[in-house]
């Protein structure tokens, strides 16, 4: 087993709706640098991340008018024909084609396309700023109910990428970009910088685990490795480390339930695992939620209903090859309830932890294996 | 140096044929002595292996890599073979037996040969045994997104 990181630099931040946090392994680093260029490097590092999540945050935020996806949003509402071929950046294009590929694999129910349900719920201005008790009383309307599968990509010899929507498709990408942002920086940090660290990048609670070229197989190129400064057999000996991550209690439904001292004696943590690659992220009911004329809502939709989901369900946990996969199937684990959840992940072989609303905590055979610790 | 004449007349009549048969016992004899001297070193080279067999037995020792020495019980080099069928043993015609052993001296062929090979253990044997679990620090948490 790989050993964890003896050195850790953290990087915090704050942008696109949440707390994130970049964990830097600098074992190799440290010995062949000094603190003041180790110190530059970082605060470089950090400036490109800033600059890099606030480019993200101007294209996918549904809380920004002036975003590329709300300006499409827009567009969508009154293009004449019915449908039109829109020109978007690429980075808008591979999130919206990835969301589009797992609406068959979760039998339509993750799906991009409820934004207006959202806002229908009252779920339409940035969590933080939500109110418990909200005014606005929209009725649901059934036409609000979008297929996905009627989203059309293609790219164009000249490099531009387009998509084609149907009148009136709202889209909603908060529940892909925060595990593809965090990968997508996992990649940048530990195979693009010269420095190529491996670290680890928690999205509020999306986590994705950033592995050097090395260690995927692939060589460095000769400019990469003077500009590393390490010596030849400490880069190709270089192993990815072993990640400690804790998989924290979900917050209860009813603060008056009798069961809550006994749940609350659990910890703030349910179990730990040791991750050298991939990604890890939960979904829940617990977290994002609030009351609309006296009923409790949350976030995750049901869209053959377009009400918040009815699930037993309180959060899923799941590990994955990255982190916005994990964030898709975690969320399919709320949406198709615990019984199921645990059958789909153990046929699928994959790592998952489920904790229904009666506060009882269920694992996969896989993510039985897998935690190192429990509470 | 020449034969007398006498022993000349002597060699070409029957004092020849006398000459001859002392040959032929002798060689005879001679053939007697080679042939125990044959069989003595082949039974001594035999033997010879089969203690040097019994000593490789009892003093081997367990390692922590167990390789396979390969040694078959057959006659080495140094033994002249002797191609008179009338000398041959009739244990020495049968084939060979080969034995494979570990260095730590456990016998590999008796399981290939009397046993039926039951090859989901040969996987288990071949898995790895399970790492103990080194100690993890932990840096982040996983929640519901915040």
């Amino acid at each position: 087993m790989n050993q964890p990181p003896s050195f850790i630099e953290t990087l915090a931040l704050k942008a696109m709706g949440c707390h994130i946090q970049v964990h830097l392994d600098m074992t190799d680093i440290k010995p062949s640098h000094s603190e003041v260029q180790i110190e530059q490097q970082l605060m470089q590092l950090k400036h490109d991340i800033e600059h890099t999540l606030s480019h993200w945050e101007q294209i996918f935020s549904r809380f920004k008018d002036s975003s590329e996806l709300m300006r499409l949003n827009r567009f969508t509402q009154s293009c004449e024909p019915e449908s039109q071929w829109f020109t978007v950046s690429a980075e808008l294009f591979e999130v919206l084609k990835l969301a589009v590929s797992f609406v068959d694999k979760t039998q339509g129910l993750v799906t991009p396309t409820l934004l207006q349900a959202l806002c229908d719920l009252g779920y339409s201005q940035s969590f933080e700023t939500l109110t418990n008790v909200l005014v606005s009383d929209q009725s649901l309307s059934v036409e609000h109910f979008q297929h996905a599968r009627d989203i059309e990509f293609r790219v164009l010899a000249d490099g531009s990428h387009q998509l084609k929507l149907q009148r009136g498709m709202s889209l909603d990408l908060n529940g892909y970009v925060k595990g593809w942002a965090a990968t997508k920086l996992a990649e940048k940090i530990s195979s693009q910088h010269p420095w190529q660290m491996p670290c680890l990048v928690d999205m509020g609670g999306d986590i994705a685990i950033g592995v050097p070229s090395t260690d995927n197989g692939s060589t460095l190129s000769s400019s990469q490795l003077v500009n590393s400064q390490s010596t030849n057999s400490q880069l190709i000996n270089n192993k990815s480390p072993n990640w400690g991550v804790a998989i924290a209690r979900p917050n209860a439904l009813n603060t008056e339930d009798e069961k809550l001292s006994e749940y609350q004696a659990l910890g703030i943590d349910l179990a730990v695992v040791a991750l050298d690659k991939g990604g890890i992220a939960t979904s829940g009911q617990d977290y994002r939620r609030w009351k609309c004329h006296d009923q409790w809502r949350h976030h995750l939709i049901n869209p053959q209903t377009q009400q918040s989901a009815i699930s037993d369900v309180l959060s899923a946990t799941v590990i994955a090859d990255n982190t916005l996969e994990a964030e898709v199937w975690a969320k399919y684990c709320v949406l198709v309830g615990a019984s199921e959840a645990i059958s789909w992940l153990n046929r699928n072989n994959l790592a998952g932890l489920i904790v229904d609303t009666s506060y009882q905590v269920v694992t996969s055979h896989k993510m039985t294996s897998t935690m190192i610790a429990t509470s | 140096m020449t034969n007398t004449p006498r022993l000349a007349k002597t060699v070409g009549n029957k004092p020849i044929k006398r000459t001859s048969k002392q040959s032929a016992k002798k060689a005879e004899s001679y053939l007697g002595v080679k042939t125990a001297i044959l069989m003595l070193s082949i039974i001594g080279t035999m033997g010879g292996w089969l203690m040097l067999l019994n000593q490789e037995a009892s003093s081997a020792q367990a390692t922590d890599q167990s390789t396979l020495s390969f040694e078959q019980v057959v006659t080495d080099n140094n033994v002249v073979t002797d191609t008179n069928l009338a000398n041959w043993d009739e244990e020495m015609a049968k084939p060979m037996t080969v034995s494979m052993t570990t260095t730590a001296g456990e016998s590999l062929t008796s399981n290939a040969s009397n046993q039926n090979i039951d090859i989901s253990q040969l996987r288990q044997v071949n898995e790895a045994a399970p790492v103990p679990s080194a100690p993890v620090r932990v840096v982040a948490r996983t929640q519901s997104s915040r």
